[in-house]
Parts: C-alpha cells; structure tokens; sequence
C-alpha cells in the first residue's frame, strides 16, 4: 500500500481555512454547550442564593421589629401596671383617710353625746342631791327647832351651801 | 442521587462519543501506515485528494484528528453538563464549573470584564491545542504538528487583532504603521504580520521538534539496543530493550508538558493581543 505524506513543512490554504472553521465550530460548541449552561445554573444559584440571604434579612428585620413592638408593649404594660397600682394605692389612702376622718367625726360625735349625758345626769343628779339635802336639812331643821320651817324660805340658802361645797370639791 | 436508566444509557453513549473518535482514529491509523524499518520523519499521512481551485485539498491525519478531537470535545462538553443542577450533586458539575471559573477568571485577569465573550473562544483555542497534542499520547499524529492547523487558528486571532484594532478607527490603525517616524512602516507592517506567524511557528514548532526528537531517540535506542543485547538468542535479543523507560519519559515532557504548555502559551498570547490591540477607551 503506497501511503502519501505531506512534507514536514507545508501551506496549504484549504487546510488552514478547514482549521480556522474548526476553531471557530469548536468555540460555539463550547459556548453553546459547556459556558451557556453552566452560566445558567451558576446564575439560577446565585439568584437563589441572594433570594434566601433577602429572605433570612427580612425575617430578621420583622423579628427584631416584633422584639421592639413587644418590648415597647411591655414597657407600657409596666408602665400602665405602675400607673394603675399608684391610682389604686392612692384611692385607697383616699379612702382609708376618709373611713378614718368618718370614724373620727363619730367618735367625737359619739363622745360629744357621751359627755352632754354625762353632764346632762350629773346636773340631774345634783338636782336630786340638791333636792334631798334641801329636804334632809329641812327635816334636821325642823326637828332641831321644833317647828315647821318653810321649804320654799330655804331652798335658796340651801343651794348656796352646796354650791359653795361643790367648788370647794 | 438516583438516576434512572435512560440517563444512564445517555450517559454511556455520551462517554462512548469521547472515546470512540480516537479509537477509529487509531484503527486508520494501524491500518494505513505502512510496514517500515526505517525512520521517517514526515508530515500528516495523505488518506486523499480532492481538487479544488487555486490548490488540492489533501485529507490528511491531521484533519481526521482534528475531528476526531473536535468531536470528542463534543461528547465531553454534552458529559459534563449531562444532569446539570442548580444543587451540584456530581463531580463532574464541578468540574464544569471548575473549568467555566478558571477561563472566566483568566479572561477578567488578562483582558477586563468588557471581554468575557471571549471565555469560550479562549477555552477552545486551549482545549483544541491541548487535546490536538496530548492525542499523540493514543499514537495518533498529533494536529499539532501539522503547520496549516496551526496558522488557521493564529491567522483568525490575527482577524481578530485587526478587527479589535480598526475598532478605533481606519485612519489611527493606519497612522499608527508610520510610528514613531515614516520610515518605520515596513517593520511595523512586517511587525503586524509577523504575530500570527510567530504564533503558529512557535506552537507547530515545539510540538514537532517533540516529535522528531522523540523519533529520533526511540530510534536510537532501538539500534543501541541491538548493539549492546544481541547477543541474547533469539527473540530477547531483537526486542528493544533499551526502548522502555526514557522514551516515557520525554513523553511526559515533549506530550503532555508541552503540549499543555503551548496551548496555555497559545492562549494567553491571544488574550494578551487582543486586549491590547483594542483602544484603551473602546
């Protein structure tokens, strides 16, 4: 079998131009079928990656958010819980100032009418002891002198008497 | 992962598409190169003529390699984003990826963000070179080595160089022949021209003194070899014994070094033309 060979060193223009076609079917096979889908799903990745990190950044932001809502909420519970225990506490001073000041008014109103009594039968009392002595003297006297001395003439001296042992009392 | 069947089947048929290529290749090859004692170091095998106009086209080793690599380039690009996912689950998506991002990476570090369509012609430039000569590892006559492949990739870069060039204006890209005086027009102009020849001599150039000086010492191995053993009765004594070993190891330099040497070299010069041929405002 009788096989030809080019010389080592040969131009030939077909060859040449078949060889840059070749390169030139080469970069769009690659182009079409390694680059273009690889850049497709590298891309989708990325997409997908940044989606997700968006994602984790705006649950983020909402839970801090719902941590700052809640924790203002709770400060104004407390505050409001302050407020109402104050209003209570006062109410209840209010109260128990007004329960004493009552209790106060009627005890001196309760002593007021203890003491009008307590006066009220001393004078009787005294008028009854008054008047018994008035008629014990009377007796005494009109047994002393024998003779009937007018009741009416010695009440008067006889309430002087008393009245003079009552302030010496 | 589960997969089902059929993608399974696509699967083998995608890696059989790799491996096939090469191996018709191979069986062409064993079976048209002649039985022969001597060293012959040539170019591509001519399989056949067609005329056409101006010059005849031979098909030629180097075409049906090409191809061969191109379409096995094919069946790997198709393998490795068969079952592509947003959520890697395969090596093989990785090293997609791995692949995509390194180009991508080389394209933003030597040439700016504005050039990124450039990522899939940079990587066939590199991969075409790098497969074209680590093919001679199969035995196969390696593209390469073959000058016309070479200067069709340098004279589109060179396209593209100009094209990137006049991009700033017809008058400047003209103007800028007659710098820094007139009479430097000539060397500016043979300076122009002499990129993509540089280009295609350098790369077609390594991968052929590889070959020759890998001929040349397997050769010579194999005569040192009947010189100093052949004195061992019989068939001990015609087998190359010498031949095992160094030769692996300049294949490991001349193959798959240089090899990926030159397409990375390659590469890098056309990124680097490119980038600076393109007005700086553009």
């Amino acid at each position: 079998m009788n096989v030809q060979s080019l010389d080592i060193i040969s131009v030939n223009i077909w060859q040449i131009l078949i060889s840059l076609i070749n390169l030139l079917i080469m970069f769009l096979i690659l182009k079409k079928f390694l680059f273009k889908p690889v850049k497709k799903v590298m891309d989708t990745r990325e997409a997908q990656v940044s989606k997700i990190y968006d994602e984790a950044d705006r649950s983020r932001n909402d839970a801090n958010q719902m941590k700052n809502e809640y924790e203002q909420r709770l400060a104004t519970a407390r505050q409001e819980a302050d407020s109402m225990i104050k209003t209570a506490t006062q109410t209840a001073q209010r109260k128990g100032d007004q329960i004493v000041f009552d209790a106060k008014a009627q005890a001196s109103h309760v002593k007021q009418k203890a003491e009008e009594e307590i006066a009220q039968q001393k004078k009787q009392m005294l008028q009854d002891v008054r008047s018994e002595i008035s008629e014990l003297a009377v007796d005494i006297a009109s047994k002393v002198v024998e003779r009937e001395i007018n009741q009416k003439d010695y009440d008067g001296f006889v309430d002087e008497f008393i009245k003079n042992v009552g302030d010496q009392s | 992962m589960k997969r089902d069947a059929r993608f399974r089947v696509v699967d083998t048929l995608l890696l059989l598409m790799i491996i096939v290529p090469f191996l018709l290749a191979m069986a062409l090859k064993v079976i048209t190169t002649p039985q022969s004692d001597g060293i012959s170091i040539t170019g591509a095998q001519i399989y056949f003529t067609i005329p056409m106009p101006v010059q005849d086209l031979p098909i030629t080793a180097s075409q049906v390699n090409s191809l061969a690599v191109m379409i096995a380039m094919l069946g790997l690009c198709l393998w490795l984003t068969h079952g592509i996912k947003v959520v890697p689950d395969s090596k093989r998506q990785l090293a997609a990826e791995w692949i995509v991002e390194k180009v991508n990476g080389l394209i933003e570090g030597n040439m700016g963000k504005k050039y990124m369509a450039f990522a899939p012609f940079v990587a066939a430039i590199m991969a075409l070179s790098a497969f074209s000569s680590l093919s001679s590892l199969l035995g196969l006559f390696p593209p390469t080595s073959d000058m016309n492949i070479v200067a069709g990739w340098a004279i589109l870069v060179f396209v593209l160089i100009t094209h990137y060039k006049l991009k700033g204006g017809l008058w400047p890209y003209v103007k800028g022949f007659f710098e820094p005086i007139p009479v430097f027009a000539p060397f500016n102009i043979i300076g122009e021209v002499a990129t993509p020849v540089s280009m295609s001599f350098r790369h077609y150039g390594n991968v052929l003194s590889g070959v020759v000086i890998s001929t040349l010492v397997a050769y010579a191995l194999r005569g040192l070899s009947g010189l100093v053993l052949g004195w061992l009765p019989g068939i001990l004594g015609r087998f190359p014994w010498l031949q095992i070993g160094l030769p692996a190891v300049l294949s490991l330099y001349f193959d798959i070094f240089s090899g990926c040497m030159q397409a990375f070299i390659f590469a890098m010069l056309t990124m680097l033309y490119i980038a600076t041929g393109a007005p700086e405002d553009a």
